[in-house]
């Protein structure tokens, strides 16, 4: 059995929780209807479906951090919190890196989502942001970040760097 | 979702029976925190040495738990998992917040 389809195997055993994946070529595909509990479940089969490669505590940590942040706003913001929107991942693993791609039907990414990074002022305490951490946090911890908007669709890569070098990729 | 508390002198550890602080329960998290600290508290500490994982709707809670506490009150946190230390790393509330590596070291702190 090959790392893809070993990874394939565990990552099926999300689709208890309503994450289906599909096999293709080298990928993971992970696909489940939008809820905060769905992407829960769906960063727990993608992290299943990642153990073949052997990522290291902190590159699981990186990926699950950046990924959630992603999932989160297409919830919320794409689908307005309204559970009936499919969301989409597709995980390939490269030498070095994992790319990503997320698609959803939702209303378009607002452009200035991608080219702000600013961290919320912080420093007074009485006034201290609660929210809008998501972004800034995707972008410190991923890198190529682009959106495209096809056919009603939001197309959404992403790489994220693999620190640990004794990853084993296949 | 679970948190308990209890008070080791005059200082209330509360503490996240949970492994992920995150969109699906930050709300009812932030809601829970606010009555398990009662008006009596002056200086309380959160303890997540159970949590894994956080997301920045949970890290948003905590924030607004601590801005609960007026006057001289105060919020600490102790206990932070490698990914939770990262979190509140990359969005500098580790500046914000005092931040114990437990609640012993803590309390052994406490008081010196």
């Amino acid at each position: 059995m090959t790392a893809t389809e070993q990874a394939l195997k565990r990552a099926r055993l999300g689709d208890d929780t309503g994450c289906v994946c599909m096999p293709s070529a080298g990928k993971l595909l992970l696909r489940y209807t939008s809820s905060n509990l769905g992407t829960r479940q769906a960063m727990k089969a993608l992290l299943h479906g990642l153990n073949p490669w052997q990522l290291s505590a902190t590159d699981q940590g990186k990926i699950q951090v950046a990924l959630v942040e992603v999932l989160n706003n297409i919830v919320k913001h794409a689908y307005s919190n309204q559970g009936s929107g499919i969301i989409e991942i597709t995980c390939q693993p490269f030498p070095g890196h994992l790319g990503f791609e997320v698609t959803d039907t939702g209303i378009p990414l607002p452009a200035h989502c991608l080219t702000n990074d600013h961290l919320p002022a912080v420093d007074i305490q009485a006034s201290l942001p609660e929210g809008g951490f998501g972004w800034f946090l995707i972008r410190q911890l991923s890198y190529d970040i682009s959106h495209e908007r096809r056919k009603g669709k939001n197309h959404l890569n992403l790489k994220i760097r693999l620190e640990d070098p004794s990853a084993q990729l296949a | 979702m679970a948190l308990s508390s209890k008070y080791h002198g005059e200082v209330l550890i509360v503490t996240a029976h949970m492994a992920h602080i995150d969109a699906a329960v930050a709300i009812q998290f932030k809601d829970e925190i606010r009555a398990e600290i009662d008006d009596h508290a002056q200086h309380v500490i959160l303890n997540l040495a159970e949590v894994q994982f956080i997301d920045s709707s949970g890290l948003g809670a905590i924030v607004a738990s601590m801005k609960q506490l007026k006057g001289n009150r105060k919020l600490d946190l102790a206990g932070l998992t490698p990914t939770v230390a990262k979190v509140f790393q990359l969005t500098r509330m580790d500046t914000v917040f005092k931040i114990h590596t437990s609640v012993d070291e803590a309390m052994s702190n406490d008081g010196n």
